[in-house]
């Protein structure tokens, strides 16, 4: 898959009169076409939040924070907010149940058209319970990432990994999506398998440089 | 004893205008009388000028160039008086509003006989009424009496400010006072009959022959001898209910259909009273044998008062599904609870977004537990771990404007630890530096980069057992694959301690 099939992908649901839903993020990718970002996404760390962060911002949604009573770490509203999330928007969810935890992603999916799910806790994939939220993801743009997921979790869109550079620069770090599709037209056609490596600022670095 | 009361608003064509003149400069409202325009209403300033009820406008100007117009609008007068019905029934349900103005006489007729015992007497009921109204910036006559007819007869031709109808005083009104027909006026002004007193001596018999038997009617209700006909009151309950009918009657299982069906007429009625429903009672009555009524209700209640029709629906269908009622339905009533509209603070589009999260975050917590939906709101603390409250979403006041109180160059962290984890420096550093290596959970690091430090000084107000161990600096750290760690270090004792906050 290279950018133009990618464009070609566009130009075409566009024709189709179908709706689609772009992202502009050259500022912080580099694209200078708008991207249509997947609904589901594992990400191997918290490292990866950043970038998750940036994505939520430019969506101009609320972020959900999905996570368990005894967790051990918690969302510290403060970084959010200097990273660009208005206080009023930052929710914490804890559930308690795996019933629960499904129950309230498919309420939040089915409302919010632009939110971003960060799920902390464990989650069963079984295939009912991600139809069931694939299909309450169909009727909004709102991304679902799960975090801390030790394994590779089945009916993923985009998987994200940290990975360090080697080269002595600290303040770059890449973002790789490894499979891409427009997620409203059968997966079939239009699956996409996309490796995009750009440069990224460390907001933290930035500061600091 | 004077029950009937008229509240005269004699500027009330230019108080209650849409630009209202300033006080100082002579004003006058006109209104086209079929004819011509004429002058209806005047000010003070416009009367010392010369200006009249009745003038030619073209005169009026000439004989004040500086008379400020305003052009009068008879319904929207009367709409705009009808609106100040919270003031009249502060005192009375009784009241409504003169629609025989004729362009001059805009006011209102109250029935006060019921609560003239909640006050002291009558004179401080008309001293209160006559100061709300004062407080409101109308100039108004109030006039007391036992006859409607009697009490705007009062108003208008009565000497003082509050007129109350005594056994004479009545007597010295003009005979305009009645509101005959005015050839009627006019013939008793030929007469000689300029004022009431001088109609005591005809006969009853002999009026109504000469003037008509409605005149002497009209005469007879202001003497108080005949009862005023009684006003319709425009007072008005809360109509916050909406009942329908079935007939033929409704059968079981077709109620939550048609209940969801009269539902968007309740929520009509609620947004034009400006009222937002919190509860909602349904009331189903069925029919059972030999006509005797059975009812059945229930109620649904929401944390976020709200007029969605979607909300209450699916509500409905969601707690309501397994209701049974006795029998066929002949009437489903809905009631509704409801508090006051608050203010509306963003766009309406942001409003409805904002409402609409608040029902979802209300469902949720309806659930998960209030204590499991938390909204991350700034707190007063400056201390990294202290800045952030979590507060349940659905009881989460309005955020205020937040402004940094620390300086925002050093970022605070995504992840907080809950409790900080002690590290182990396995390499230490002089100068008070991140160690060049340490140990946390098993795995060791080596310092790639850093940053810092950050310093925090314990707020003493608070007195938090954590932050005992005096100042801490934080900083912020890289280990050798790419990991950014918040660590901090504090110097209890003898020696220092580094432990990982965030990262």
């Amino acid at each position: 898959m290279n950018i133009s099939n990618l464009r070609k992908t566009i130009q075409h649901l566009e024709r189709a009169g179908q709706d689609s839903f772009y992202l502009d993020m050259e500022d912080h990718i580099g694209w200078e076409e708008p991207l249509s970002l997947p609904a589901f996404w594992q990400c191997s760390g918290v490292s990866c939040l950043d970038y998750i962060i940036a994505i939520a911002r430019r969506l101009a949604g609320p972020i959900y924070w999905f996570d368990c009573a005894d967790t051990d770490y918690i969302p510290d509203g403060y970084g959010l907010w200097q990273r660009g999330l208005p206080w009023d928007q930052c929710f914490r969810i804890k559930s308690t149940t795996q019933h629960d935890l499904i129950w309230a992603l498919a309420e939040v999916l089915s409302y919010e058209s632009r939110a971003v799910l960060l799920i902390h806790v464990p989650i069963d994939h079984a295939h009912k319970y991600m139809r069931k939220l694939r299909l309450a993801a169909e009727k909004s743009h709102s991304l679902v990432v799960f975090m801390n997921q030790q394994e590779a979790l089945p009916m993923m869109d985009a998987r994200l990994t940290f990975q360090p550079m080697k080269q002595g620069s600290y303040d770059q770090r890449h973002l790789h999506i490894m499979r891409h599709y427009h997620r409203r037209l059968p997966p079939k056609n239009w699956c996409h398998e996309v490796k995009i490596v750009q440069p990224f600022i460390h907001l933290a670095a930035a500061v600091g440089t | 004893m004077s029950n009937h009361l008229f509240i005269w608003l004699p500027q009330w064509a230019l108080e209650s205008c849409g630009t209202p003149p300033p006080a100082h400069i002579p004003a006058a409202s006109h209104q086209f009388s079929g004819r011509r325009e004429v002058i209806t209403c005047v000010n003070p300033q416009a009367t010392a000028c010369g200006v009249k009820i009745g003038m030619n406008v073209a005169d009026a100007r000439a004989g004040c160039p500086a008379l400020y117009l305003v052009s009068q609008d008879n319904s929207q007068l009367i709409k705009s008086l009808q609106n100040m019905h919270l003031l009249w029934a502060q005192f009375t349900p009784i009241f409504a509003v003169e629609q025989v103005h004729h362009g001059l006489f805009f006011g209102v007729y109250m029935n006060i006989r019921g609560c003239i015992p909640l006050f002291p007497d009558v004179q401080s009921l008309l001293a209160r009424l006559s100061n709300n109204i004062t407080q409101r910036g109308h100039r108004h006559r109030i006039g007391l009496a036992d006859s409607y007819e009697q009490a705007w007869g009062l108003a208008i031709y009565g000497m003082q400010h509050i007129n109350i109808a005594t056994k004479h005083n009545w007597r010295t009104l003009p005979v305009e006072a009645v509101r005959f027909k005015q050839d009627i006026t006019h013939k008793l002004h030929q007469l000689g009959c300029h004022n009431l007193a001088s109609l005591e001596p005809i006969k009853g018999q002999d009026f109504a022959k000469r003037f008509g038997l409605q005149a002497w009617e009209r005469l007879q209700r202001f003497r108080g001898e005949i009862p005023s006909i009684p006003i319709h009151s425009e007072y008005k309950e809360d109509d916050l209910h909406y009942s329908k009918e079935y007939e033929p009657a409704l059968r079981e299982e077709d109620w939550l259909q048609a209940a969801t069906h009269i539902l968007p007429y309740l929520l009509k009625k609620l947004d034009a009273n400006g009222v937002r429903m919190q509860t909602l009672n349904i009331i189903l009555e069925s029919l059972q044998n030999e006509g005797r009524a059975a009812s059945v209700q229930c109620s649904l209640r929401t944390q976020t008062p709200s007029n969605m029709y979607s909300h209450w629906s699916e509500l409905m269908r969601l707690s309501l599904a397994s209701t049974e009622p006795p029998g066929l339905i002949s009437q489903i009533t809905l009631e509704a609870d409801v508090v006051k509209h608050p203010g509306h603070t963003g766009t309406l589009t942001s409003d409805r977004i904002e409402y609409g999260r608040m029902w979802l975050l209300e469902r949720l917590s309806q659930r998960l537990g209030a204590e499991h939906v938390i909204k991350l709101l700034p707190s007063l603390s400056q201390l990294p771990d202290q800045r952030t409250q979590h507060v349940s979403a659905i009881y989460a006041g309005e955020l205020n404007h937040h402004t940094s109180h620390h300086h925002d160059v050093f970022l605070a962290p995504v992840v907080m630890l809950k409790q900080p984890e002690q590290i182990t420096p396995v390499v230490p550093t002089a100068y008070a530096e991140p160690p060049m290596r340490w140990r946390w959970r098993g795995q060791a690091h080596d310092r790639r980069d850093m940053f810092g430090p950050d310093l925090y000084v314990p707020e003493w107000w608070l007195d938090l057992p954590q932050w005992r161990d005096g100042t801490r600096s934080y900083w912020w750290v890289q280990d050798d694959q790419g990991l950014w760690f918040w660590l901090y270090q504090t110097t209890e004792g003898n020696g220092e301690h580094w432990f990982v906050h965030g990262w």
